[in-house]
Formats: structure tokens, sequence, C-alpha cells
């Protein structure tokens, strides 16, 4: 391993960071600044900054895992003149009818008034529920990058419209309108009809209301059916009327989301979203769809603007898992599993035989997994991370060590005794933490560490070598490894991301069991301490899983990528005001489904700064 | 190539390259409008070019003096008839990546915005960050240019997909936001010249297409009258900015059937793309063919006066994915093999020599087109670096910025070496110059370098041209 070289870099000595002691100094020396310091908190995540400030400043990545954001929930970084508009925004918050629970949740950090764009499934969803089924159209939206990395789909702040997106987005639409105006389709009834000005009037009435998920106003009522009568003089009803499905769904209000509260409220520093938008806003999230016909008709009446009757949809749609397309997706982008199926890449002598083919089945049966834990098991966290069955397929009976030929579909099989228990030991994701050859440890370190417990880890300094050495028939993973714990650049960092990640080594590459490595016995023991300082130690995987299963900084870092998720916003955003869902769902040990009813009915959910 | 005096250029020279079609050249009026705002000097255009982790620079710096250098290996590829097209610049420094204390790798934006970056940037998690630092050269140039032609600039991707960095190539001066490209050859094409008809073949268009154009423009129109009004409701930058780009991308559609004629003329016409044998635009493997579309698609783009910025970005910063055939797996992770490793310097190496044999392709195609007595190449400055010096280093210094073509606007066959630290923030300044703005005098933060690193802490960036340049 080579220490970072400022003489590679044609200088004689500088304060390194990766050295240990003299980087305290030079982030220090950043952090004196006041005025760096302001650029710093408006750019860093402030989780980051404040381990960053406690790696620096204190210890640099210690032994212990600690510099979590705070005390679990706890409000940090804001400054006086943050804290002031806080308070401020508080009182607007309880002004305009929320719960003293949920003013003094929302002090600032409520969302402010916004667009949300459809997601590219969304998208497909939605033009489904108005009569397209378009094959392919989420695959075909590939200009959409939000949801990357570590970042959920449902951010608004990280999606993104471009000139090429909307030139797809055009294209799309077009195949969609003449698809409505051919035989069969949502608009050819009005193509033969004798009053084809009075069927257009109806249609642009119905078709508006499901597309814009609203209402039509009646100046858009009235633009439309000019439109459309304008277009129909010069080439005729069934072209007027292609235009006109085309020009609805390239519209704003069909794209996006908006969050932006009745017209009538737009100059108060709080108010409610309209029971339109708090439909759309529970559907999207919930179902990945636009609203039902209930949900839609208690929109129209006017039913969601308290949280006891938001409780009573929110509960309806999540008692299937037919409408729980979003807490499925958002358990899938956490875990991010899916990865798997982007990781196929394998040394085909090591691992003869799989394929992409495979990395899908493993996807398939751990989406099956989740929907077993969240609707024929108790929805907690403990089973999560501790059911003790699998969801097979003939396709991959042999990973999973089963003889059975179980079929095609995922089916409930007992783990092989002591080999598997919960999400952790599933393939996919051990296929998405997985490289060519050996696991990527340190990859499943981290992912325990940052998406797990919430902690946040500085990047590898540069000039370092940090590729993990090729396999050489000599050396086990772990003793590979070893360079991490014995060079000071990598280990004090390494120290708590490596045992976390060696814990499961006793699962290759592609999620395979294996008792042993080059003849030895795995060695998957380890220990660290978390943030509360809780103690874990384990002598593999499994013993890791059902320790994380009880751990109370897991339950709060999970309230939190939930609040991050089911609000739309990053965690430097809310940073704070998600303690009284945490608090909640520790009490009422951690039932996930739960969670997500209290986080969508809650007010703070449904209320928008106006700034 | 020859430095040519302004003056020689008139707009009768400019204009004659459309003689053929011009009666029915919609552009013609355009032209007329950009030569007088550019006075009397030719049609000047600019071109971004990036590729990713660096060179080497031992094998990409020429041996020599000014004008009797000789080219190293990586830039080889331009010794067949482009040597003298060619500034090759030594000792200069990215701007970006000063103050990050843990990854002096300046983030992509930096190499052309020449801003600070601060926090952690876009690898590691946070992509705002380095898409927020200010506005790129090709989009600052495209807002001076607006109005000129149909489409103020038009950005090509290429493979700008998988492990990386991700897409944030060029920040607009109106959102400090990345500005994704288009990836698709395809796509592209389509929106650029499908159903377009050559002026120089009758002229009379076919009357079916107009009235499908006729109908889209109405759509177009009806839709952008809901994003104006929906724009005066949202408060958030981010929420405006999103209607704007949707706006804005409605806008370049129409603009494109307000013009459903091209002017056939003297290096114009519509790029081969064979619709019916599509490859995968995401996959590596097809990265050369892929590249070879997009560029042809650009040089016709110019060519034909649809545009006079273009960006080509090719893979991504920190790219961990292949470049076929060199390197079969992760290039970022291979560069990041132990520092004497020679098969990792040599596929750096052979990687961005690989880069700047498509340049060299690029430029080509550009010379071979004529443009008023010189060339399109002397009419177009094309701007190429990466985002790290030596990508095992991560360094900032001796990064590899490379003008190809633009005699009209400063002598070309060069190699300029500057002995003391040189800031990208002055070359932006002199392209700037080269392309007639010669009121810019600043670009990016040319404030004294503040934190990092350490021996160049309180050095002015400097205010100006880039001295010896023009």
């Amino acid at each position: 391993m080579r220490l970072p070289s400022y003489q590679a870099l044609g200088r004689s000595s500088g304060p390194d960071f990766w050295s240990g002691r003299t980087s305290r100094l030079h982030l220090c020396g950043v952090l004196e600044s006041q005025t760096r310091l302001k650029d710093v908190l408006k750019k860093f995540p402030v989780a980051g900054l404040v381990f960053a400030v406690l790696a620096a400043c204190g210890s640099a990545c210690t032994g212990v895992i600690s510099g979590n954001s705070s005390e679990p929930g706890g409000q940090l970084g804001a400054t006086p003149a943050e804290a002031a508009k806080a308070a401020k925004a508080a009182e607007a918050a309880k002004a305009a009818g929320l719960t003293e629970a949920n003013a003094t949740a929302a002090s600032g950090k409520l969302a402010s008034r916004r667009l949300r764009k459809l997601t590219p499934d969304q998208l497909a969803n939605s033009l489904r529920s108005l009569g397209f089924d378009i094959p392919g159209v989420a695959t075909r939206l590939t200009l959409t990058i939000s949801g990357t990395g570590t970042n959920f789909s449902s951010y608004a702040a990280r999606q993104d419209m471009s000139v090429p997106h909307a030139s797809e987005l055009n294209s799309i639409m077009s195949e969609v309108a003449s698809n409505a105006v051919a035989e069969g389709g949502v608009a050819a009834s009005c193509v033969l009809s004798a009053t084809a000005s009075d069927c257009a009037r109806d249609f642009v009435r119905s078709f508006g209301r499901k597309a814009f998920r609203r209402p039509l106003a009646d100046e858009e009522q009235a633009r439309y059916v000019g439109y459309y009568e304008q277009e129909q003089a010069k080439d005729g009803a069934k072209r007027a009327l292609e235009s006109l499905v085309r020009a609805i769904l390239l519209s704003p209000h069909f794209l996006f989301l908006p969050e932006l509260g009745s017209v009538a409220d737009s100059s108060q520093p709080v108010a409610p979203m309209t029971s339109y938008e708090v439909a759309a806003a529970i559907a999207f999230l919930l179902t990945d769809a636009p609203p039902d016909a209930i949900l839609s008709a208690a929109a129209d009446a006017g039913e969601l603007v308290n949280s006891a009757q938001r409780v009573v949809h929110v509960s309806r749609l999540i008692e299937s898992p037919a409408t729980a397309g979003g807490l499925l997706r958002f358990v899938a982008e956490l875990f991010r599993y899916p990865g798997a199926a982007e990781s196929t890449s394998r040394d085909p002598l090591l691992f003869p035989g799989y394929n992409a083919e495979q990395a899908q089945a493993y996807v398939a049966e751990t989406d099956a997994f989740v929907r077993e834990i969240l609707y024929r098991e108790d929805a907690t966290v403990k089973t999560l991370f501790t059911a003790p069955f699998v969801m097979a397929t003939t396709r991959t009976a042999r990973t999973y060590g089963t003889s059975d030929s179980v079929g095609t579909e995922p089916l409930r099989v007992a783990a092989p005794a002591g080999q598997r228990s919960g999400m952790l030991t599933q393939p996919s994701w051990l296929t998405a933490y997985g490289r060519t050859a050996d696991a990527n440890v340190v990859g499943r370190g981290k992912f325990v560490l940052t998406r797990l417990l919430c902690q946040t880890i500085p990047p590898p300094p540069p000039n370092v070598n940090a590729m993990v050495p090729a396999p050489d028939g000599t050396a086990t993973l772990r003793q590979r490894l070893e360079q991490h714990s014995s060079s000071p650049a990598c280990s004090p960092c390494h120290q708590l991301m490596d045992p976390l990640g060696l814990a499961f080594e006793n699962f290759d590459a592609i999620g395979g069991f294996r008792a042993t490595e080059l003849n030895q016995a795995i060695d998957a023991s380890g220990s660290v301490v978390d943030a509360t300082g809780l103690a874990y130690r384990y002598q593999n995987g499994l013993e890791l899983s059902a320790q994380l299963a009880e751990a109370p900084a897991v339950k709060d870092c999970l309230a939190r990528q939930a609040y991050a998720y089911f609000q739309g916003q990053t965690p430097d955003e809310f940073l704070g005001s998600y303690s009284e869902f945490s608090s909640r769902f520790q009490a009422n040990g951690g039932q996930i489904r739960q969670l997500v009813v209290d986080l969508l009915s809650a007010d703070a959910a449904f209320y928008r700064r106006n700034e | 190539m020859i430095f040519l005096d302004k003056k020689r250029w008139s707009r009768r020279a400019v204009l004659s390259r459309f003689a053929a079609g011009a009666a029915l050249s919609p552009f013609l009026p355009l032209l007329n409008s950009v030569s007088a705002a550019q006075s009397a000097g030719p049609v000047k255009r600019f071109v971004q070019w990036f590729y990713p982790l660096g060179t080497r620079p031992e094998y990409y710096f020429p041996k020599g003096g000014e004008t009797d250098f000789q080219l190293g290996e990586v830039l080889s590829p331009f010794a067949n008839g482009l040597r003298e097209d060619l500034v090759i610049l030594k000792g200069m420094y990215h701007s970006g990546g000063m103050n990050e204390p843990h990854d002096p790798m300046p983030a992509f934006t930096c190499s052309f915005t020449e801003n600070d970056l601060v926090g952690y940037g876009p690898a590691h998690g946070d992509p705002d960050v380095a898409a927020n630092n200010g506005t790129s050269i090709d989009q600052y140039l495209a807002s001076r240019m607006k109005g000129s032609t149909a489409y103020p600039i038009l950005l090509f991707d290429i493979c700008n997909n998988g492990g990386g960095n991700p897409v944030y190539h060029a920040n607009s001066k109106l959102n400090h936001k990345g500005v994704p490209g288009e990836g698709s050859p395809y796509a592209a094409f389509d929106r650029l010249f499908a159903g377009l008809v050559p002026a120089a073949s009758g002229g009379a268009p076919d009357p079916a297409l107009e009235r499908i154009r006729a109908e889209k423009r109405s759509v177009l129109d009806l839709v952008m009258a809901e994003l104006t009004t929906l724009e005066t409701q949202v408060i958030a930058a981010h929420d405006k900015d999103q209607l704007q780009r949707h706006l804005e991308g409605l806008r370049s559609m129409e603009r494109r059937l307000q013009n459903p004629t091209i002017a056939v003329g003297e290096g114009c016409a519509p790029p081969v793309v064979d619709k019916n044998n599509q490859i995968d635009k995401l996959s590596y493997v097809n990265m050369a063919v892929l590249g070879k579309l997009q560029m042809d698609i650009a040089v016709a783009s110019l060519a034909c006066d649809m545009t006079r910025v273009v960006n080509i970005q090719w893979s991504r910063p920190g790219s961990d994915e292949p470049v076929p055939p060199i390197i079969s797996d992760n290039y970022h992770g291979l560069t990041h093999n132990p520092a004497d490793d020679t098969g990792m310097i040599g596929a750096i190496r052979d990687a961005s020599k690989l880069f700047n044999t498509h340049l060299a392709y690029f430029a080509q195609q550009l010379k071979s087109r004529a443009d008023g007595i010189g060339t399109m190449l002397d009419t177009t400055t094309i701007l190429s670096n990466s985002e790290v010096g030596e990508p095992n280093g991560h360094t900032h210094h001796d990064v590899p910025y490379l003008l190809v073509g633009g005699s009209a606007g400063y002598k070309t066959g060069r190699y300029l070496q500057y002995s003391k630290p040189t800031y990208g923030n002055r070359l932006m300044v002199a392209v700037c110059h080269a392309l007639g703005y010669t009121d810019v005098q600043r670009y990016g933060d040319t404030d004294k370098i503040a934190d990092f690193p350490p021996d160049l802490k309180g050095l002015d960036r400097g205010t100006g041209p880039l001295e010896r340049l023009l």
C-alpha cells in the first residue's frame, strides 16, 4: 500500500488527512474560517460534515463506529439565523392548523412548495391507467437520472428534465396519441361521433380529470376545447383528437406532480396541499401509480385534509402488496439488491453457468421474500433481518442448497440450517456486492455502515491503491484485506467497514454458501461498536444480522431512510424532523408498514413552506 | 495552419458556401444577422471535447520548442496532416478541487468551468456539489451566440453511463445544474435531420410532412403556454429550472419544425445513420462505432449551420467502465494500480491516444469541408481536456488542455509551455476573445487559491487572456 504522497505531485510536504495526525490541522483549518464553514455547511451532507469534523479534529475513523449525525432523531447544524427561521415556520405551521407535535416537527424542515416529476415507472403506470399499455415505456425513458447511486428515486430535487428527455417524451406521447384515436382507442368513439364537438368536450373533461389527477379549471377546459375546434376545422376530428391527447400528455400538469397548495394560500408561509395533491402524493409514493377510484373520490369530497382521514386510505392501500408498489420500491432502493442484475460479469471458471438470467431470478426472489416478510410475516425489522426461509426457484435451487425442483415461481422453502436468514443473506444483495471473482467485502461492510447504521465515511484518499489484491490462490480474502488494518492510511476507516463485510465471508461473489476458502475454514467473526455504544460480537453474518435486527441504531436509521424516501427529501434537507417517527418505530418494535402509515398520514408530510 | 487575417474574411465569402441552395435556404437571414453581430469576421464555432482519466504526461507532451516540436505518442494521431492545427499547452492547472482536502481530483465540470470545488463531489454521493460549479465554457459561448442558429448548443454523449460520475458535464449559467447530453445517435439524428428536405433537391417539402409539422407545432405552442403559466406559480429555483428545460426541449423541436429544409451546399449534407440496424447505445463495446455516428452528426450539424457550439463527451469522469479494445474492465480501477505498474501506464497511454485518434478524425472531417477561403477547421475552435492530468496521482497540474483548429482566431501549429502554474481560467478568457467576445476578462473563480494545495495557496488565478496564445 502506497501512502498518499505529495512528493509525487512535486511538493516537499503537505498536510494529509489520511496520515492521521497532521490531517486534523488541515481540515480544522478549513473549518475555522467562517466563510468556508458556510460553504461547507451548505454543500456537505450534514452527517458527513459531522463525521468529518469528528474524524479530523478528534479521531479519524476511530475503532468505534461513531460520529452519527447526533442522538437519534436529534437536530443539528442549525445556525442562529436558521433556528430563528425554523421557530417562525413552526409558529406559522401551528397557526395553519398543524398539531403541536407536527408543528414542532415541522420547524423549518417542511418541504417547500415544489413539483415532483413522475419517475419512468410512474409515468408508465399513469399511461396504463389512462388506457395506454405501451410496452417498455419506462425503459425507453433512459434520460432521467433520478434514483441513481445512493439517492432515492423520490427525491424531488434530483429529478431532471432536459432537452433530450423532452424530445424522448414527445416521441412517446406521439405514439400514445395515435393509439388513442386508432380503433378501440380511448378517444376512438369521438372520432365517429355525430356530435363531435360535444363528444370532445366530454372527453376533455374526463380524460383531463384522470390525466391531471384533478378536475380541469374552467379556463383549461375552454382552452383544450378551443384547441380541438381549431384543429378539427383544419384537419378533421381524428387528427384534432390526436393532437389534443398529445398536448394533454405533454403538459406539465401530467408530467409533474405539483405540491403547491391552493392559490388562495399561496402567500401563506405554510399552507396545506390541496386534497387532489394529497391524493396524488399518497398514491404515487405508496402505490407507484395514480390515485385509484376510491382515493380520487375522497379527493373530490375534500376528505384528505386531516391525518385521521389519511390513515384510512393509507391503511387500505398498504394492506395489499398489489397497491404498495412504493413500499416495495423503497425496500429495493434501500437495500439496492436489484443491483445484482447490473453486476453480472463473473469469472466463468469459478462460477460456471452463472448469467444474467440467474441474477434476474435472484432479484425476483428477493422481491418475493420482501413481500413475504411484509405481508405473510409480521412486517418487522427483526423478521426482515432474521427470517429463516428463502424464496427459491429451480434456476437457483443450487445456490440455496435446496435440491427440490421448486418450479419457476419463487417458492418459500426453509433455508439449510445455519446458512441463511434474513435480507443480508439473500443472494441478490450478496451478488450486488460481489465482484468478478470474490466478494466485495468493503462494499458489503460500507453498506451496513452507511445504509443501515446511517454513518458516513470519507472516500478513499488519492494516490493509494484502492484495489483489493486479486485472488492469487494462496491468500484468503481476509488475508488479502489485512493491509487495510496494517496501513495507517487505511485502517482508521477500514477497521469500521471490513469487519462488517467479512461477516458475510460465508457467501461468495454470487451469493453461494461456502464453509471453506482455499481449504481453510472461513473466519467470519468480528466485533464493532456502534454510535449508541452497542457492541456487536458475531461469529458470522447470521449472528450479525440477528444483532442488527435488535439494534436501536438500525431502527433509527431505517426511520430516517423511510422519512427521506416518503418525504422525497434528502437527509440534509430534513435532518431533525424525523424523530417522532423514529421513536414510534422503536416503540412498536420496528413495524415497517406502520412506520409508512405514520409517515404518510402525518400533517408534516402534506404542508408546504412558501419559500 | 495559416494565421488568417480577419480582414480577409468577408460576409460574402461566408455566404458563398450556401450559394447552391441560397434561394431556398431558411438559414440565410440568420447568417446575415450573425455575420453582422460578429462584424466582418468569419462565422466561428466552438467544440468542447472531453475524454476521461487524463493521460501520461511523458507520452503526451511533445519534445522541442514552440514550433519545432515533435509530437509524443499520445498525440501522434495528429501527425498526419493535422500537426499545424494544434496548440498544445503545457503547465496548465485545473482550477477545481483546490479546497477539497480529501480528494483533490477535480470534478469534471471544473475542467471547463474553472471554479472551486467544495465538498465531496459527485463521485461520493452528492451530484449537486460539482454540478453547482458555475458555467462551463460551451454553455457560456452558447448563451452569447444564442439566436444565431436553430440550436444554441448541441450536446453529444458517447457511452456516458455505468460506473463513474453521472451526467452533469456542462453547466448552464441559468441554473448551475448539469445538462445531460444526447446519448443516442439515432435520437440525435431524428431530432436534427429526420424528415428534412434538402433544398437543392427541388425544394418542395412533402405536403404530408408539412401537415404533421403544422399539427406538432400547434401542440407545442399549447404546451408551452401552460409551462409559462405554471412557471409563474412555482417558487423553487429547481422547479423553475425543470419547467425551463421542458420548455427549451419543446422549443428546440419547434425550431426544427420551422425549418423543414436545409441548405445542402458545400460540406452540408445529412449524415448517414442506419436506423434499421441500431446498436446498443449503452454498450461500451460499441463505443467507437457510436462515437463515429455522433461525430458525423455533430460535424453535419456544424456544416449545415444548425448550431455553432457542440459538446462531445466520451465516457464519463472517473469512468469505471472499459475502453475497448484497450481496457476490457474498469478503467478507473486500473488507474489505481501501483504507480510503477508498466501495464497500467501503457494502458493509460493507449487509451488517451485512442481518444485523440477520435479527435483527429473529427478534426479531419471539419478540415475536409471548405469554409470561406479556408476550411471549417480554421473557423472551429476545439478545446479538448480531461478531468485529471495523470490519473494514478489524480493530478490537477499539466492537465491535457489541447486546442485543435481555430486558426482564424490565433496562430496554430504551436507548443506553448508555461513555466509557472497557469490556470485554465485565462485559457477560457482567451477562447472567448478568439471567438470575438473580447469583453470577457475573467472566467470562473479567479480569486486567490484559498486552501489547497498548500504550495499554491494565495496564488492569483489571474485575469485577461492567456498570454502568448492570441
